[in-house]
Protein backbone atom coordinates (compact mmCIF):
# COMPACT_ATOMS: atom_id res chain seq x y z
CA UNK A 1 0.00 0.00 0.00
CA UNK A 2 2.64 2.53 1.00
CA UNK A 3 6.18 2.58 -0.33
CA UNK A 4 8.87 1.67 2.17
CA UNK A 5 10.50 4.68 3.76
CA UNK A 6 13.83 4.34 1.96
CA UNK A 7 12.18 4.03 -1.48
CA UNK A 8 10.01 7.06 -0.88
CA UNK A 9 12.96 9.21 0.21
CA UNK A 10 15.03 7.94 -2.71
CA UNK A 11 12.24 9.00 -5.09
CA UNK A 12 11.95 12.38 -3.42
CA UNK A 13 15.72 12.88 -3.49
CA UNK A 14 15.97 11.87 -7.15
CA UNK A 15 13.29 14.37 -8.11
CA UNK A 16 15.07 17.11 -6.12
CA UNK A 17 18.30 16.30 -7.92
CA UNK A 18 16.72 16.10 -11.37
CA UNK A 19 17.86 19.02 -13.53
CA UNK A 20 14.38 19.36 -15.01
CA UNK A 21 12.34 21.90 -13.04
CA UNK A 22 9.23 19.81 -13.73
CA UNK A 23 10.56 16.66 -12.07
CA UNK A 24 8.38 15.32 -9.25
CA UNK A 25 8.47 12.08 -7.29
CA UNK A 26 6.62 9.19 -8.93
CA UNK A 27 3.05 8.78 -7.80
CA UNK A 28 2.61 12.36 -6.56
CA UNK A 29 -0.75 13.92 -7.35
CA UNK A 30 -0.84 17.21 -9.23
CA UNK A 31 -1.46 19.09 -5.96
CA UNK A 32 1.41 17.29 -4.21
CA UNK A 33 3.65 17.98 -7.19
CA UNK A 34 2.95 21.70 -6.87
CA UNK A 35 3.86 21.56 -3.19
CA UNK A 36 6.97 19.52 -3.97
CA UNK A 37 8.32 22.43 -5.97
CA UNK A 38 8.50 24.51 -2.78
CA UNK A 39 11.16 22.17 -1.41
CA UNK A 40 12.96 22.28 -4.73
CA UNK A 41 12.90 26.05 -4.70
CA UNK A 42 13.96 26.26 -1.03
CA UNK A 43 17.01 24.17 -1.81
CA UNK A 44 17.88 26.20 -4.87
CA UNK A 45 17.52 29.51 -3.03
CA UNK A 46 19.54 28.29 -0.03
CA UNK A 47 22.42 27.20 -2.27
CA UNK A 48 22.39 30.38 -4.36
CA UNK A 49 22.36 32.50 -1.20
CA UNK A 50 25.27 30.48 0.21
CA UNK A 51 27.26 31.07 -2.99
CA UNK A 52 26.40 34.76 -2.93
CA UNK A 53 27.70 35.00 0.64
CA UNK A 54 30.90 33.14 -0.28
CA UNK A 55 31.52 35.01 -3.57
CA UNK A 56 30.34 38.60 -2.97
CA UNK A 57 32.80 40.19 -5.40
CA UNK A 58 31.81 37.83 -8.22
CA UNK A 59 28.18 38.66 -7.46
CA UNK A 60 28.88 42.38 -7.60
CA UNK A 61 30.91 42.10 -10.79
CA UNK A 62 28.19 40.28 -12.73
CA UNK A 63 25.09 41.65 -11.00
CA UNK A 64 22.40 39.74 -9.16
CA UNK A 65 20.31 38.37 -12.05
CA UNK A 66 23.35 36.96 -13.83
CA UNK A 67 24.83 35.60 -10.61
CA UNK A 68 21.57 33.85 -9.72
CA UNK A 69 21.45 32.19 -13.10
CA UNK A 70 25.10 31.12 -12.95
CA UNK A 71 24.87 29.96 -9.31
CA UNK A 72 21.64 28.12 -10.09
CA UNK A 73 23.31 26.12 -12.84
CA UNK A 74 26.22 25.32 -10.52
CA UNK A 75 23.91 24.35 -7.63
CA UNK A 76 21.95 21.96 -9.85
CA UNK A 77 25.15 20.31 -11.07
CA UNK A 78 27.04 20.29 -7.77
CA UNK A 79 24.70 19.89 -4.80
CA UNK A 80 26.46 19.96 -1.43
CA UNK A 81 28.02 16.77 -0.15
CA UNK A 82 28.76 18.28 3.24
CA UNK A 83 26.02 19.50 5.56
CA UNK A 84 27.45 22.94 6.08
CA UNK A 85 26.79 25.85 3.78
CA UNK A 86 29.73 27.96 5.03
CA UNK A 87 32.17 26.20 2.79
CA UNK A 88 29.83 25.23 -0.04
CA UNK A 89 31.05 25.94 -3.56
CA UNK A 90 34.52 24.46 -3.37
CA UNK A 91 35.00 24.26 -7.14
CA UNK A 92 32.81 27.21 -8.11
CA UNK A 93 35.81 29.01 -9.64
CA UNK A 94 36.45 26.13 -12.05
CA UNK A 95 32.79 26.19 -12.97
CA UNK A 96 32.91 29.95 -13.56
CA UNK A 97 35.96 29.47 -15.80
CA UNK A 98 33.93 27.13 -17.99
CA UNK A 99 30.65 29.06 -17.85
CA UNK A 100 30.43 30.40 -21.40
CA UNK A 101 28.07 33.35 -20.72
CA UNK A 102 30.73 34.78 -18.35
CA UNK A 103 33.40 34.63 -21.07
CA UNK A 104 33.40 38.42 -21.42
CA UNK A 105 34.98 38.74 -17.97
CA UNK A 106 38.17 36.66 -18.34
CA UNK A 107 39.33 37.54 -14.80
CA UNK A 108 36.08 36.40 -13.14
CA UNK A 109 37.24 32.85 -12.38
CA UNK A 110 40.43 34.17 -10.77
CA UNK A 111 38.39 36.55 -8.59
CA UNK A 112 36.32 33.51 -7.57
CA UNK A 113 39.54 31.63 -6.77
CA UNK A 114 40.65 34.50 -4.57
CA UNK A 115 37.27 34.64 -2.81
CA UNK A 116 37.49 30.91 -2.12
CA UNK A 117 40.97 31.44 -0.66
CA UNK A 118 39.61 34.26 1.51
CA UNK A 119 36.72 32.09 2.71
CA UNK A 120 39.02 29.19 3.58
CA UNK A 121 41.42 31.56 5.33
CA UNK A 122 38.60 33.00 7.44
CA UNK A 123 37.60 29.57 8.71
CA UNK A 124 41.07 28.04 8.97
CA UNK A 125 42.49 26.74 12.24
CA UNK A 126 43.71 29.30 14.76
CA UNK A 127 47.43 28.67 14.92
CA UNK A 128 50.03 31.22 16.08
CA UNK A 129 52.32 32.44 13.34
CA UNK A 130 56.00 31.55 13.43
CA UNK A 131 57.90 34.13 15.43
CA UNK A 132 60.33 35.87 13.03
CA UNK A 133 62.96 35.72 15.79
CA UNK A 134 62.69 31.91 15.84
CA UNK A 135 63.36 31.84 12.11
CA UNK A 136 66.26 34.26 12.48
CA UNK A 137 67.74 32.04 15.20
CA UNK A 138 68.29 29.33 12.58
CA UNK A 139 71.07 31.50 11.19
CA UNK A 140 72.76 30.18 8.09
CA UNK A 141 70.73 26.95 8.39
CA UNK A 142 67.65 28.92 7.37
CA UNK A 143 68.43 28.58 3.67
CA UNK A 144 67.79 24.84 3.81
CA UNK A 145 64.96 24.89 6.39
CA UNK A 146 61.46 23.80 5.47
CA UNK A 147 58.80 26.18 6.72
CA UNK A 148 55.32 24.97 7.62
CA UNK A 149 52.72 27.16 5.90
CA UNK A 150 50.19 28.77 8.22
CA UNK A 151 46.84 26.94 7.84
CA UNK A 152 45.17 30.13 6.61
CA UNK A 153 47.85 30.97 4.01
CA UNK A 154 46.67 30.80 0.39
CA UNK A 155 48.34 32.01 -2.79
CA UNK A 156 46.24 32.65 -5.86
CA UNK A 157 48.08 33.06 -9.15
CA UNK A 158 46.52 35.26 -11.78
CA UNK A 159 47.47 37.26 -14.84
CA UNK A 160 44.93 39.82 -13.68
CA UNK A 161 45.14 42.24 -10.74
CA UNK A 162 42.73 40.11 -8.68
CA UNK A 163 43.60 41.59 -5.30
CA UNK A 164 42.59 45.07 -6.47
CA UNK A 165 39.51 43.83 -8.28
CA UNK A 166 38.46 41.94 -5.18
CA UNK A 167 39.11 44.89 -2.88
CA UNK A 168 37.13 47.23 -5.08
CA UNK A 169 34.17 44.85 -5.11
CA UNK A 170 33.78 43.83 -1.50
CA UNK A 171 32.87 45.59 1.69
CA UNK A 172 36.33 44.76 3.03
CA UNK A 173 37.49 48.18 1.93
CA UNK A 174 35.66 51.08 0.35
CA UNK A 175 35.89 51.04 -3.43
CA UNK A 176 38.49 53.54 -4.61
CA UNK A 177 37.45 56.24 -7.07
CA UNK A 178 39.50 54.64 -9.77
CA UNK A 179 40.82 51.13 -9.66
CA UNK A 180 44.56 51.26 -8.99
CA UNK A 181 46.05 48.26 -10.70
CA UNK A 182 49.40 46.88 -9.73
CA UNK A 183 51.36 46.68 -12.92
CA UNK A 184 52.48 43.16 -13.61
CA UNK A 185 51.08 41.54 -10.50
CA UNK A 186 51.35 37.77 -10.68
CA UNK A 187 49.06 36.78 -7.86
CA UNK A 188 47.55 37.53 -4.49
CA UNK A 189 48.58 36.29 -1.07
CA UNK A 190 45.87 35.68 1.53
CA UNK A 191 46.90 35.47 5.18
CA UNK A 192 45.08 35.41 8.48
CA UNK A 193 47.64 34.74 11.22
CA UNK A 194 45.31 35.95 14.01
CA UNK A 195 41.78 37.14 13.30
CA UNK A 196 42.67 39.87 10.80
CA UNK A 197 42.63 38.95 7.15
CA UNK A 198 45.14 40.40 4.70
CA UNK A 199 45.05 40.19 0.91
CA UNK A 200 48.14 41.45 -0.87
CA UNK A 201 49.03 41.69 -4.55
CA UNK A 202 52.38 40.10 -5.37
CA UNK A 203 54.82 41.00 -8.14
CA UNK A 204 56.25 38.02 -10.08
CA UNK A 205 59.40 37.60 -7.99
CA UNK A 206 57.59 37.69 -4.66
CA UNK A 207 54.88 35.48 -6.03
CA UNK A 208 57.37 32.78 -7.05
CA UNK A 209 59.20 33.18 -3.73
CA UNK A 210 56.05 32.82 -1.62
CA UNK A 211 54.68 30.02 -3.77
CA UNK A 212 57.84 27.95 -3.48
CA UNK A 213 57.91 28.35 0.29
CA UNK A 214 54.19 27.63 0.75
CA UNK A 215 54.56 24.50 -1.34
CA UNK A 216 57.30 23.25 0.95
CA UNK A 217 60.41 24.36 -0.92
CA UNK A 218 63.32 25.71 1.12
CA UNK A 219 64.30 29.39 1.14
CA UNK A 220 67.29 28.75 -1.13
CA UNK A 221 65.03 27.22 -3.79
CA UNK A 222 62.49 30.04 -3.32
CA UNK A 223 65.25 32.61 -3.80
CA UNK A 224 66.38 30.90 -7.00
CA UNK A 225 62.82 30.87 -8.35
CA UNK A 226 62.38 34.57 -7.60
CA UNK A 227 65.79 35.61 -8.89
CA UNK A 228 65.10 33.94 -12.23
CA UNK A 229 62.22 36.41 -12.67
CA UNK A 230 63.69 39.52 -11.02
CA UNK A 231 67.42 40.04 -11.33
CA UNK A 232 67.79 42.28 -8.29
CA UNK A 233 65.27 40.39 -6.11
CA UNK A 234 65.71 41.42 -2.46
CA UNK A 235 65.39 38.05 -0.76
CA UNK A 236 66.07 39.34 2.76
CA UNK A 237 63.31 41.93 2.56
CA UNK A 238 60.83 39.55 0.93
CA UNK A 239 61.49 36.88 3.52
CA UNK A 240 61.22 39.29 6.44
CA UNK A 241 57.91 40.60 5.13
CA UNK A 242 56.45 37.13 4.65
CA UNK A 243 57.51 36.11 8.14
CA UNK A 244 56.13 39.18 9.85
CA UNK A 245 52.87 38.97 7.86
CA UNK A 246 52.31 35.52 9.37
CA UNK A 247 52.67 33.22 6.37
CA UNK A 248 54.21 30.38 8.39
CA UNK A 249 53.29 28.37 11.43
CA UNK A 250 56.64 26.77 12.19
CA UNK A 251 59.80 25.09 10.94
CA UNK A 252 59.40 21.48 9.84
CA UNK A 253 62.95 20.31 10.31
CA UNK A 254 66.17 21.58 11.72
CA UNK A 255 68.44 22.08 8.73
CA UNK A 256 71.20 19.94 10.21
CA UNK A 257 68.86 16.94 10.18
CA UNK A 258 69.06 17.03 6.42
CA UNK A 259 66.02 16.19 4.32
CA UNK B 1 18.08 27.30 30.37
CA UNK B 2 16.03 30.20 31.79
CA UNK B 3 12.35 30.28 30.75
CA UNK B 4 12.95 33.59 29.06
CA UNK B 5 13.00 34.89 25.51
CA UNK B 6 16.12 34.09 23.50
CA UNK B 7 17.28 35.30 20.11
CA UNK B 8 18.70 33.44 17.12
CA UNK B 9 22.23 34.86 16.90
CA UNK B 10 23.34 36.38 13.61
CA UNK B 11 26.84 37.55 12.71
CA UNK B 12 25.29 40.84 11.57
CA UNK B 13 24.51 41.61 15.22
CA UNK B 14 27.83 40.47 16.69
CA UNK B 15 29.18 43.97 17.31
CA UNK B 16 26.02 45.22 19.00
CA UNK B 17 25.53 42.10 21.08
CA UNK B 18 29.15 41.68 22.19
CA UNK B 19 29.58 45.42 22.68
CA UNK B 20 26.34 46.39 24.42
CA UNK B 21 25.42 43.08 26.10
CA UNK B 22 21.66 43.62 25.70
CA UNK B 23 19.35 42.03 28.27
CA UNK B 24 18.44 38.86 26.38
CA UNK B 25 17.74 35.58 28.18
CA UNK B 26 19.90 33.44 25.88
CA UNK B 27 21.06 32.94 22.31
CA UNK B 28 20.67 30.08 19.86
CA UNK B 29 23.01 29.26 16.99
CA UNK B 30 22.85 26.78 14.14
CA UNK B 31 25.47 24.14 14.82
CA UNK B 32 26.37 23.84 11.12
CA UNK B 33 27.48 27.48 10.95
CA UNK B 34 30.20 26.77 13.50
CA UNK B 35 31.63 23.55 12.08
CA UNK B 36 34.82 25.29 11.02
CA UNK B 37 38.41 24.91 12.17
CA UNK B 38 38.82 28.41 13.56
CA UNK B 39 38.48 32.10 12.90
CA UNK B 40 36.29 35.02 13.87
CA UNK B 41 33.05 33.08 13.99
CA UNK B 42 34.17 30.68 16.70
CA UNK B 43 35.85 33.55 18.57
CA UNK B 44 32.55 35.44 18.65
CA UNK B 45 30.71 32.34 19.86
CA UNK B 46 33.23 32.00 22.70
CA UNK B 47 32.52 35.58 23.67
CA UNK B 48 28.77 35.09 23.42
CA UNK B 49 28.91 31.98 25.54
CA UNK B 50 30.82 33.89 28.18
CA UNK B 51 27.87 36.24 28.69
CA UNK B 52 24.73 34.26 27.82
CA UNK B 53 23.34 30.73 28.04
CA UNK B 54 23.61 29.04 24.66
CA UNK B 55 21.36 26.71 22.67
CA UNK B 56 22.87 24.63 19.88
CA UNK B 57 20.38 23.92 17.11
CA UNK B 58 21.18 21.44 14.35
CA UNK B 59 19.76 21.61 10.85
CA UNK B 60 21.84 18.95 9.08
CA UNK B 61 21.70 15.61 10.89
CA UNK B 62 18.65 14.41 8.94
CA UNK B 63 17.16 12.56 11.92
CA UNK B 64 14.06 11.73 9.89
CA UNK B 65 16.15 10.19 7.14
CA UNK B 66 15.87 6.55 6.09
CA UNK B 67 19.67 6.39 6.20
CA UNK B 68 21.87 6.13 9.26
CA UNK B 69 23.36 9.35 10.61
CA UNK B 70 26.44 10.70 8.87
CA UNK B 71 29.28 9.80 11.26
CA UNK B 72 31.45 12.78 10.29
CA UNK B 73 28.64 15.23 10.84
CA UNK B 74 27.71 13.63 14.15
CA UNK B 75 31.34 13.85 15.26
CA UNK B 76 31.52 17.53 14.30
CA UNK B 77 28.30 18.13 16.25
CA UNK B 78 29.68 16.38 19.31
CA UNK B 79 32.92 18.38 19.16
CA UNK B 80 30.96 21.62 19.14
CA UNK B 81 28.73 20.45 21.99
CA UNK B 82 31.79 19.41 24.00
CA UNK B 83 33.53 22.71 23.40
CA UNK B 84 30.62 25.08 24.05
CA UNK B 85 28.61 23.01 26.54
CA UNK B 86 25.23 24.48 25.49
CA UNK B 87 22.27 24.54 27.88
CA UNK B 88 20.04 23.05 25.15
CA UNK B 89 20.66 20.93 22.04
CA UNK B 90 17.98 20.47 19.41
CA UNK B 91 17.40 19.03 15.94
CA UNK B 92 14.49 18.40 13.58
CA UNK B 93 12.30 15.39 12.85
CA UNK B 94 12.70 16.28 9.17
CA UNK B 95 15.21 14.67 6.82
CA UNK B 96 17.67 16.57 4.67
CA UNK B 97 20.14 14.15 3.13
CA UNK B 98 20.09 11.07 0.93
CA UNK B 99 22.69 9.15 -1.05
CA UNK B 100 25.52 11.44 -0.01
CA UNK B 101 23.77 14.66 -1.08
CA UNK B 102 22.56 17.28 1.39
CA UNK B 103 19.47 19.21 0.33
CA UNK B 104 19.91 22.33 2.50
CA UNK B 105 16.24 22.19 3.45
CA UNK B 106 14.03 20.37 5.92
CA UNK B 107 12.14 17.71 3.99
CA UNK B 108 8.83 16.23 5.16
CA UNK B 109 9.12 13.26 7.51
CA UNK B 110 7.14 10.08 6.98
CA UNK B 111 4.58 10.07 9.80
CA UNK B 112 4.36 6.28 9.76
CA UNK B 113 5.44 3.34 11.94
CA UNK B 114 8.50 2.81 9.74
CA UNK B 115 9.32 6.52 9.90
CA UNK B 116 8.92 6.56 13.66
CA UNK B 117 11.18 3.54 14.18
CA UNK B 118 13.90 5.05 12.00
CA UNK B 119 13.63 8.47 13.69
CA UNK B 120 13.87 6.88 17.14
CA UNK B 121 16.99 4.91 16.14
CA UNK B 122 18.61 8.08 14.83
CA UNK B 123 17.71 10.08 17.95
CA UNK B 124 19.07 7.25 20.12
CA UNK B 125 22.34 7.40 18.20
CA UNK B 126 22.60 11.17 18.49
CA UNK B 127 21.79 11.18 22.22
CA UNK B 128 24.27 8.40 22.81
CA UNK B 129 26.99 10.28 20.93
CA UNK B 130 26.30 13.47 22.87
CA UNK B 131 25.72 11.75 26.19
CA UNK B 132 22.63 13.86 26.84
CA UNK B 133 19.02 14.22 25.74
CA UNK B 134 18.07 16.50 22.87
CA UNK B 135 14.90 18.33 21.86
CA UNK B 136 13.21 17.57 18.52
CA UNK B 137 11.37 20.14 16.44
CA UNK B 138 8.19 19.83 14.39
CA UNK B 139 8.58 20.90 10.74
CA UNK B 140 6.69 23.39 8.60
CA UNK B 141 4.73 21.16 6.23
CA UNK B 142 3.87 21.94 2.63
CA UNK B 143 2.67 18.45 1.81
CA UNK B 144 1.91 15.16 3.54
CA UNK B 145 3.88 12.21 2.20
CA UNK B 146 1.79 9.36 0.77
CA UNK B 147 2.99 6.96 3.48
CA UNK B 148 2.07 9.26 6.38
CA UNK B 149 -0.80 7.77 8.35
CA UNK B 150 -0.17 9.14 11.86
CA UNK B 151 -1.15 12.40 13.45
CA UNK B 152 1.98 14.56 13.88
CA UNK B 153 1.45 15.25 17.59
CA UNK B 154 0.95 11.57 18.34
CA UNK B 155 4.06 10.85 16.24
CA UNK B 156 6.38 13.26 18.06
CA UNK B 157 4.99 12.43 21.51
CA UNK B 158 5.56 8.72 20.98
CA UNK B 159 9.05 9.48 19.67
CA UNK B 160 9.83 11.51 22.79
CA UNK B 161 8.46 8.82 25.11
CA UNK B 162 10.49 6.11 23.39
CA UNK B 163 13.80 7.95 23.17
CA UNK B 164 13.65 10.14 26.26
CA UNK B 165 14.13 13.29 24.18
CA UNK B 166 12.12 16.47 24.75
CA UNK B 167 10.17 18.64 22.35
CA UNK B 168 10.97 21.93 20.73
CA UNK B 169 7.55 23.25 19.77
CA UNK B 170 7.76 25.54 16.75
CA UNK B 171 4.52 27.47 16.97
CA UNK B 172 5.06 29.15 13.61
CA UNK B 173 5.48 25.74 11.97
CA UNK B 174 2.24 24.50 13.54
CA UNK B 175 0.42 27.53 12.14
CA UNK B 176 1.98 27.02 8.69
CA UNK B 177 1.12 23.31 8.68
CA UNK B 178 -2.45 24.18 9.65
CA UNK B 179 -2.76 26.65 6.79
CA UNK B 180 -0.87 24.55 4.24
CA UNK B 181 -2.02 20.99 4.88
CA UNK B 182 -5.11 21.53 6.97
CA UNK B 183 -4.26 20.29 10.45
CA UNK B 184 -6.03 21.86 13.45
CA UNK B 185 -3.53 24.24 15.03
CA UNK B 186 -5.45 24.79 18.28
CA UNK B 187 -5.92 21.06 18.78
CA UNK B 188 -2.18 20.53 18.09
CA UNK B 189 -1.19 23.23 20.60
CA UNK B 190 -3.54 21.73 23.21
CA UNK B 191 -2.30 18.18 22.71
CA UNK B 192 1.43 18.61 23.35
CA UNK B 193 2.20 17.31 26.84
CA UNK B 194 3.55 20.15 29.00
CA UNK B 195 6.17 17.94 30.60
CA UNK B 196 7.87 17.24 27.28
CA UNK B 197 8.28 20.84 26.13
CA UNK B 198 11.82 22.14 26.58
CA UNK B 199 11.76 25.06 24.17
CA UNK B 200 9.46 27.06 21.89
CA UNK B 201 10.32 28.63 18.52
CA UNK B 202 8.67 31.71 17.02
CA UNK B 203 9.40 33.15 13.57
CA UNK B 204 7.87 35.01 10.67
CA UNK B 205 6.64 33.54 7.40
CA UNK B 206 6.03 34.80 3.90
CA UNK B 207 2.96 34.26 1.73
CA UNK B 208 3.40 32.61 -1.65
CA UNK B 209 0.49 32.96 -4.02
CA UNK B 210 0.84 30.91 -7.14
CA UNK B 211 -1.72 29.57 -9.60
CA UNK B 212 -4.59 30.41 -7.29
CA UNK B 213 -3.04 28.61 -4.35
CA UNK B 214 -2.01 30.40 -1.19
CA UNK B 215 0.85 28.85 0.77
CA UNK B 216 2.70 30.06 3.82
CA UNK B 217 6.46 29.64 3.54
CA UNK B 218 8.68 29.24 6.60
CA UNK B 219 11.04 32.00 5.53
CA UNK B 220 12.22 33.26 8.93
CA UNK B 221 12.30 36.58 7.15
CA UNK B 222 9.60 38.65 8.85
CA UNK B 223 8.16 39.61 12.23
CA UNK B 224 6.09 37.04 14.13
CA UNK B 225 2.52 37.07 12.81
CA UNK B 226 -0.45 37.98 15.05
CA UNK B 227 -1.98 34.54 14.50
CA UNK B 228 1.25 32.91 15.70
CA UNK B 229 1.37 35.13 18.79
CA UNK B 230 -2.20 34.00 19.54
CA UNK B 231 -1.16 30.33 19.36
CA UNK B 232 1.86 31.08 21.51
CA UNK B 233 -0.33 32.73 24.15
CA UNK B 234 -2.58 29.69 24.14
CA UNK B 235 0.39 27.35 24.60
CA UNK B 236 2.18 29.17 27.41
CA UNK B 237 -1.07 29.89 29.26
CA UNK B 238 -1.52 26.15 29.48
CA UNK B 239 2.01 24.79 29.96
CA UNK B 240 3.69 27.66 31.77
CA UNK B 241 6.86 29.57 30.88
CA UNK B 242 9.40 27.96 28.53
CA UNK B 243 12.57 29.21 26.87
CA UNK B 244 11.23 30.93 23.75
CA UNK B 245 13.34 31.69 20.70
CA UNK B 246 12.70 34.42 18.19
CA UNK B 247 14.24 33.40 14.83
CA UNK B 248 14.97 35.78 11.97
CA UNK B 249 17.37 34.31 9.41
CA UNK B 250 16.63 36.11 6.14
CA UNK B 251 16.30 39.84 5.37
CA UNK B 252 17.81 40.25 8.81
CA UNK B 253 16.70 43.49 10.46
CA UNK B 254 18.75 45.83 12.63
CA UNK B 255 19.19 44.60 16.17
CA UNK B 256 16.47 46.83 17.77
CA UNK B 257 13.77 45.28 15.56
CA UNK B 258 14.76 41.74 16.52
CA UNK B 259 15.23 42.72 20.16
CA UNK B 260 11.69 44.16 20.20
CA UNK B 261 10.37 40.73 19.19
CA UNK B 262 12.19 39.14 22.11
CA UNK B 263 10.82 41.81 24.47
CA UNK B 264 7.32 41.06 23.16
CA UNK B 265 7.76 37.33 23.82
CA UNK B 266 9.08 38.08 27.28
CA UNK B 267 6.14 40.33 28.15
CA UNK B 268 3.75 37.55 27.13
CA UNK B 269 5.70 35.05 29.22
CA UNK B 270 5.37 37.36 32.22
CA UNK B 271 1.69 38.09 31.63
CA UNK B 272 0.32 34.72 30.60
CA UNK B 273 2.60 31.94 31.64
CA UNK B 274 2.07 31.22 35.28
CA UNK B 275 4.34 28.46 36.47
CA UNK B 276 2.34 25.25 36.47
CA UNK B 277 2.88 22.99 39.47
CA UNK B 278 4.56 19.80 38.40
Amino acid sequence: MSAPLADLQAEFAAALGDPSPDAVPDGFSEAAARRFRIYRNNMRVALIEALGAAYPAVLRLVGEPFFHRMAGVYAAAEPPRRRTLNLYGENFADFVAGFAPAGGLPYLADVARLERAVLEARHAADVPALDPAAAAALGSGLAAARLIPHPAARLVRSEYPVAEIWRANTAEAPAPDGLVLTAGAAGALVLRPALTLSVEALAPGRCAFAETLLEGGDPAAAHAAAASLEEDFDVILAFRELLSAGAFAGVANEPDEGG
Amino acid sequence: MPARAGVGFKGEHAETVCGDRPDVGWFEVHAENYMVDGGQRLAVLEELRGSYPLSLHGVGLSLGGAERLDPDHLRAFRELADRFDPALISEHIAWSAHGGVWFADLLPPSLSRAGLDRLCDNIDEMQEALGRPILIENPANYLVLPDSDMNEVAFIVETARRTGCGLLVDVNNIYLSAENVGIDADAYIDAVPAGLIGEIHLAGFTIDEHAGERLLIDSHGAAVDAAVWRLYDRLIARVGPRPTLVEWDRDIPDWPVLYAEAVEAESRLARLARPVPA
